[in-house]
Parts: C-alpha cells; sequence; structure tokens
C-alpha cells in the first residue's frame, strides 16, 4: 500500500490492515498528512443530508401512477399492431432491393471471372451475396423488436 | 422479502406498491446523493425525476445489473445534466439582507463539508461521494460512472488529495 492508497483509506474511513498501519507510524509524510486527513474525514462525517419528506414520497408515487397505469395496459396488450406497421413498411422495398442486389451480383460476377480465374470469381461473388443475405436477415429480424420496443416506449 | 431486482420487474408491469417498496428502501441514500451532489438545489425536482424514469425504463431494466447501481446511475445522469444547466441568478444582496435563516440553515461543519465536496471537479465528486457516503466498491462505483476500476481509485486518491489541500487553505 502506497501513501496516496493509505491517505485515501484514511479519509473514506476504511480499516487499515496491519501493513497500512504501520505505513502511517513510518512514513514521514502521511504520519504529517494524517491529521489533516482525520479532520476532513470528520468533517464529511458531520455532513448530514437531510431526509426526503412524506410529501415528496406521496409526490414521487402520484406522478408515477398515470405511467404505471400505461404500463399495466401495455403489458396486458402488446401492440401488435405497430409491430406490423413496421414489418409491412419495411418489407415493402424488398423487391426493389433484391432487385437491385440480382444486377449488383451480376456485374460483379461479370468482372471479376474477366478479371480473375473463374472459380476464385465465383467465390468472392458468393461471399458478397452471404454477407448480403446475413445482414438483411438480421437486419429484417430485428425490425419487430425494434418496434415492440418503441411502442413500448411511447406507451410508458 | 422480494429482491430489488424482482420489484423492478413487477414495476415494468405497471405494480404501484413495488415503486413504493424501492422508494421506501432507496429513498434516504438516493435524496442525500442528489443533496450532496447538488449542494442542495432542485434536489426534490431531480429525486422525483429519477423515479418517474426508473418507471419509464423499468422494461429495459438488465436483471443481470444490480438495481442499486442502476437506480444511481440514473440519478448521476440525472444530476449531471442538471450540472450543465447555467447557474441560477445571483440573488440581489439587498434582497437577501432581510432573509432570517430559518430552522433548516445548517451547521457549520455541514456547510464546510458542503463547501469542500463543491470544490471538487464534478468527476471526483461523483466518485468520491458514491463510494465515503453510500460504501459502494469500487467495482460498483466504476459501474455506475461507466468507467474502469482504476479511473475510479486514482479519482479517489486525488479527491482526498485535493480536499486535504483545500481544507487546510481554508484553516490558513
Amino acid at each position: 500500500m502506497g501513501c496516496e492508497d493509505v491517505r485515501t483509506s484514511l479519509m473514506l474511513g476504511l480499516a487499515l490492515d496491519d501493513g497500512a498501519a504501520r505505513h502511517v507510524t513510518m512514513c514521514t509524510s502521511c504520519r504529517a498528512e494524517a491529521p489533516a486527513v482525520r479532520a476532513v474525514a470528520a468533517a464529511l462525517a458531520a455532513h448530514r443530508a437531510p431526509a426526503p419528506s412524506q410529501a415528496l414520497r406521496a409526490r414521487v408515487l402520484d406522478a408515477a401512477a398515470p405511467l404505471l397505469d400505461r404500463r399495466a395496459r401495455a403489458v396486458i396488450t402488446p401492440d401488435w399492431g405497430a409491430v406490423a406497421r413496421a414489418l409491412g413498411a419495411a418489407l415493402l422495398p424488398l423487391p426493389l432491393i433484391a432487385l437491385a442486389q440480382g444486377y449488383v451480383v451480376n456485374l460483379l460476377y461479370r468482372v471479376l471471372t474477366t478479371l480473375l480465374p473463374g472459380p476464385v470469381g465465383a467465390y468472392l461473388v458468393f461471399n458478397y451475396v452471404a454477407l448480403v443475405a446475413l445482414l438483411a436477415t438480421i437486419t429484417y429480424a430485428a425490425i419487430p423488436v425494434v418496434a415492440a420496443r418503441q411502442a413500448e416506449a411511447r406507451h410508458a | 422479502m422480494p429482491t430489488d431486482e424482482e420489484l423492478i420487474t413487477r414495476v415494468a408491469a405497471g405494480d404501484g406498491l413495488a415503486v413504493g417498496e424501492l422508494c421506501d428502501r432507496y429513498e434516504r441514500a438516493l435524496h442525500a446523493f442528489l443533496f450532496r451532489y447538488t449542494g442542495g438545489r432542485d434536489v426534490d425536482d431531480l429525486y422525483q425525476e429519477t423515479w418517474l424514469r426508473v418507471v419509464r425504463a423499468a422494461g429495459r431494466f438488465d436483471a443481470s445489473r444490480r438495481f442499486s447501481t442502476w437506480l444511481f446511475q440514473i440519478a448521476l445522469n440525472l444530476a449531471r445534466d442538471w450540472h450543465r444547466r447555467p447557474p441560477p441568478e445571483p440573488v440581489d444582496p439587498a434582497d437577501a439582507e432581510g432573509v432570517v435563516p430559518g430552522p433548516a440553515a445548517r451547521v457549520e461543519a455541514a456547510l464546510d463539508a458542503e463547501r469542500l465536496l463543491a470544490t471538487l471537479p464534478e468527476a471526483q465528486r461523483s466518485a468520491f461521494l458514491l463510494r465515503y457516503y453510500h460504501d459502494l466498491s469500487e467495482e460498483e462505483v466504476a459501474e455506475i460512472l461507466g468507467c474502469p476500476r482504476g479511473t475510479v481509485k486514482s479519482r479517489l486518491h486525488h479527491a482526498a488529495a485535493r480536499l486535504v489541500a483545500l481544507a487546510r487553505r481554508e484553516d490558513a
């Protein structure tokens, strides 16, 4: 334990182990600092914070009541409509995206198989297709989850 | 007795009694933290807003975490936002002269500690308050502050050194 650790422990009122206690008695600098550290610790310990009033508690519970009510209703009836709407909106441009990707893959395949040996070009294109498919799957799988959360946040 | 984590799950389902139970468990600690962090200004509003955020975010509570650290994290974020706001208009000394200190006037020792704490930089003050007054471990403080444990340790060292230096300067 170094000087900093010992002084911080003293100020925080932590129990000093044998090594730290020995350090305080042996180290000239810490011995000189210890009274000031203890004085600050005593002032901090005397700093009392007032307890919250009963009126504040009642105010908090009153303010929370409508939020809780909405939460209870949201739990009973999940907003499936919002989830369906979000999925519908996301699926709408899917054919267009698939068409554009088909064009890109086709072009990529032609360019790569011209520049590189056939199997290498095909392998690279396959990798690209697999990556795009994976990203699309993750994105579309996340839509119902995100939509449900957003609906829940709106209710809360 | 239900755990805090069970209670917050019930809050997510809209159980008002569970909020009351959590308030009972944490009202003193939370109020005291906000009081010391802000120096006593707007504490009740921050306290209320913290609980409302807890209710709003209850559905997103990560059950693998401790409720207490989550609660203090919410309170700290709110208090930080509050801290960034411009300070209130200074009181006209002419108006202040007629004000008689009420029964809530604090004792001198408390004022000293309050002044000392107020002079700490925000990062050191939040680490110090959580560790000193709320008996949270360095790991828990690190989780609340969103920083490594070593950073908490170093902030505590700096805060302690600064507090001693400030106290000495006040004495001189």
